[in-house]
């Protein structure tokens, strides 16, 4: 169990202190968005914690569960899509064993689809722990979970 | 309860809201410092920034700006760039990281000025060609790998890409793709350095807010960007004029300005280029539209996806506020704006402008209902003025060069020029400025590369938008969409014709439901029956009938959702039937024309051309593909392939076939 993390509201500029940045942070620092923090943060803008789940479950970017220890994002743009993301979509699921979830049983990988990361013209786009890959081929997905289990 | 604290409410009693308070007492106070008003102290501020940055727009020494946008780092620019930096140039050249100058096909893009003012363009770097870089930043002639040479038309002299005139091509593609297009808002993309705010200034940049402040009243202002008839880039074309009156003759003295920057629309990545870019162009624009219309606090509302963005926004900001361009007292005048960054987090809807508002107010992104509209009743109940990004960095240009200058390209109705993003299947993508009512086919076919047998359809204007057939049509507000199509904010994705269209409509629905907030019956429970039906047709289940319910669902939901987002979202679906009504029979009957719909395809193995070098058998996930001796020697089992397209995709001799019956596979682009 971590030590309880220091408020990421504290350090922001008066005028930028809004939900949604804050909650931005949060999902950075963690990875998810813990019910704790949550809390807190509803006392802190004084606004009923119900509004903040409204703005959560609101958002695609915004997890209330631990994700996996690697990211993957598959960009599902029109340009990515036309070009092959969903066959690498397809390929993930079938190697990691995804049935439904978005994180693979074993907690390696999660796998998320998102709109248009804007680099259409490198279609398609996967970004895998911040790290963009252009022009990926389904067939290169096993090559790039094998690279992912070896890293520690 | 202490009985001396208790006061019993004022319910009755009108109470100025606290925030309306501030401002008029704000208002009241004199200025600090009178003696700042003067013009000189200005003038010798940013004159002091334009001559900083031309000594590192022109430096003695070579500079080679490495293109770093999101578009470059995706092509493996960082590499380059890391390559380059750590190489010890003894003062011989300087390493700079641009933005994008919009020729994505061709990242990463390194362009290399010599000190005697011309510019070596070299495209698709990789490795090979790195040492070629050095060599003509030493100065010693180039030999290959060269895409183009240009020449600063009076040396010392860079605004924008138009400046450049080209002496030396190599490359063919580079002048076909700029040849078309006129640079006026994105004529700096690529050439400046976005985290220098110097050089911006060196390239005429924050000249419009000198003058805006110093030479023109707001109401000019507002007068010279009415009569420009520049239109809101964002989608709707509703006059930007128009509504800087609205928000400007508001009683209300608490203004505030939003800039739309949260770009949804898959396909276009305009807003994210001109972030990256060239930041403080956007930037100048927002403090110019602030000025106009008396507001005292903007925002930006960025999209969480573009993190590059963002930190470039963050530090032109910072940058902006340690020179006096932003904050109090902007540039020694009596007008003061702060700037903050609100980072969307991934919902197409808070594109819509009474979404976005919702969510600045800590709510759901929930649209409401319009009138009244943001200009008269926004933010926190104060008359708000929405811009795109786009329209924003339009402002600059206009306050400088006059409104009738801007009516120089583009149609009377929509004059100016735009930015359109090219992806797809064209041999040459990237983003492109070119004068609204330019021809379909000078953008996809001279700049884009693509002929005409290569390119089906043009999806435009994002999954609000339609897909329509690739022939000749004018690129302005009013054509577009007599097509059935819309502009939106000018992304084009064109398709060749191995891409299914029915596909890509589900594809967009399925967007759309998930996108959907939910709020109205008709796009929360209509779209998802709408998708039901178009998979039915993907994985050959359909029956006959199932397009005129498709058709009627699709009006149904246009007719009565509460929003654009939903009214628009059956657009790829209504436009493709008129156009496409061939390719959804065919789903009917179980074939996929365009080979592409995988349960309704099958792989063989043409072994004619076939060199025995069994990667298909070696890549194959599932073991579909079997060797056998005899004739057939490789053979794909149909019950075992999963159509994942892996043999397809490495064999190097083109031998697999996919057929759907009676349709072959046509490649298009490749």
């Amino acid at each position: 169990m971590k030590d309880v993390p220091k408020s990421p509201w504290e350090d922001f500029p008066e005028n930028e202190r809004l939900a949604i940045n804050i909650l931005n942070r949060i999902q950075a620092d963690n990875g998810f968005i813990p019910r704790e923090l949550l809390v807190e943060l509803a006392e802190c803008l004084d606004i009923p914690e119900s509004q903040l789940h409204g703005l959560i479950s609101f958002f695609n970017s915004y997890r209330v569960r631990p994700a996996g220890k690697h990211k993957i994002r598959i960009c599902y743009g029109t340009a990515c899509y036309a070009r092959g993301a969903p066959l690498i979509n397809d390929r993930f699921i079938e190697a990691l064993n995804l049935d439904g979830n978005d994180t693979s049983p074993d907690g390696l990988v999660t796998v998320e689809q998102v709109y248009c990361v804007g680099a259409c013209s490198q279609a398609p786009v996967i970004i895998q722990d911040e790290e963009m890959k252009s022009k990926i081929k389904s067939y290169q997905v096993p090559m790039l979970l094998d690279e992912l289990r070896k890293k520690p | 309860m202490n009985m001396k604290e208790f006061r019993p409410p004022a319910r009755h009693k009108y109470q100025v809201p606290a925030s309306v308070r501030e401002e008029i007492e704000r208002k009241k106070k004199p200025v600090e410092n009178p003696y700042k008003l003067l013009d000189f102290d200005v003038q010798i501020s940013l004159r002091s920034l334009v001559e900083e940055g031309r000594l590192s727009l022109f430096p003695n020494t070579s500079r080679i700006s490495v293109g770093m946008g999101t578009c470059g780092r995706v092509a493996g620019a960082q590499v380059i760039a890391r390559n380059l930096s750590e190489r010890n140039w003894e003062n011989r050249a300087r390493v700079i990281s641009v933005g994008c100058l919009g020729a994505c096909y061709a990242e990463p893009l390194v362009d290399i000025r010599t000190p005697e003012g011309k510019h070596y363009f070299y495209g698709l770097v990789d490795r090979g060609s790195l040492w070629q870089i050095i060599k003509t930043a030493l100065g010693e002639p180039p030999s290959h790998n060269l895409w183009a040479v240009a020449r600063e038309r009076q040396t010392g002299v860079l605004r924008g890409i138009h400046d450049l005139e080209l002496i030396k091509l190599e490359n063919t593609s580079f002048r076909d793709f700029f040849h078309p297009q006129v640079r006026r808002i994105s004529g700096r993309c690529g050439l400046v350095d976005p985290q220098n705010i110097n050089e911006y200034a060196a390239m005429d940049g924050y000249q419009a807010l000198e003058k805006a402040l110093f030479k023109l009243k707001p109401r000019r202002v507002i007068d010279m960007v009415a009569n420009s008839g520049l239109r809101g880039r964002g989608g709707a074309g509703f006059s930007t004029g128009e509504k800087w009156d609205i928000v400007s003759t508001n009683s209300d003295p608490v203004r505030f300005v939003v800039a739309n920057a949260d770009e949804g629309d898959p396909g276009a990545y305009m807003d994210r280029a001109l972030l990256e870019s060239d930041p403080h162009g956007v930037l100048e624009g927002l403090i110019i539209a602030a000025y106009a219309v008396g507001a005292s606090r903007g925002y930006i509302f960025v999209r969480h996806e573009y993190q590059l963005a963002v930190q470039t926004l963050r530090q032109a900001i910072s940058s902006a506020h340690r020179v006096g361009f932003l904050g109090r007292n902007i540039m020694g005048s009596s007008y003061t704006l702060e700037i903050s960054i609100v980072e969307s987090a991934g919902a197409f809807v808070c594109g819509e402008e009474t979404s976005m508002l919702q969510v600045m107010e800590n709510n759901r992104g929930e649209p409401r209902r319009r009138p009244p509209y943001p200009a008269a009743q926004g933010l926190h109940g104060h008359p708000t003025l929405i811009n795109n990004v786009e329209t924003l960095a339009n402002i600059p240009w206009i306050v400088l060069n006059g409104a009738e200058a801007f009516r120089d390209f583009g149609t009377g109705k929509s004059p100016g020029t735009k930015i359109f993003c090219l992806a797809g299947d064209v041999e040459r993508m990237g983003f492109i400025e070119v004068p609204l009512g330019i021809s379909s086919s000078i953008l996809v076919g001279e700049i884009g590369g693509a002929t005409e047998e290569s390119v089906k359809a043009l999806h435009i204007g994002g999954p609000s938008g339609g897909i329509v057939p690739y022939n000749e049509f004018s690129l302005d507000y009013e054509s577009v969409a007599a097509t059935g199509a819309i502009m939106g904010s000018g992304g084009l994705v064109a398709l060749g014709h191995n891409r299914c269209i029915v596909d890509i409509a589900r594809h967009m629905i399925n967007f759309m439901v998930k996108e959907s907030c939910g709020k109205c019956l008709f796009c929360r429970d209509g779209l998802p029956e709408l998708e039901a039906h178009l998979l039915d047709l993907c994985i050959g289940k359909a029956e006959e009938g199932i397009l005129e319910e498709i058709e009627d669902l699709s009006q149904a939901i246009a007719d009565s959702a509460l929003c654009g987002l939903g009214q628009t979202a059956v657009n790829p679906v209504l436009t493709t039937l008129k156009d496409f009504y061939a390719d959804y029979q065919a789903h009917i009957k179980g074939r996929c024309p365009a080979v592409n719909c995988k349960p309704l395809i099958d792989f063989e193995i043409n072994l004619t051309s076939c060199r025995d070098c069994r990667a298909c058998y070696l890549v194959c996930p599932s073991g579909a593909v079997k060797m056998r001796s005899g004739q057939d020697r490789y053979i794909v089992d149909q019950q075992l392939c999963t159509k994942c397209w892996a043999c397809y995709e490495t064999c190097p001799f083109d031998c697999i076939k996919i057929t759907s019956e009676e349709f072959m596979w046509r490649n298009s682009y490749e």
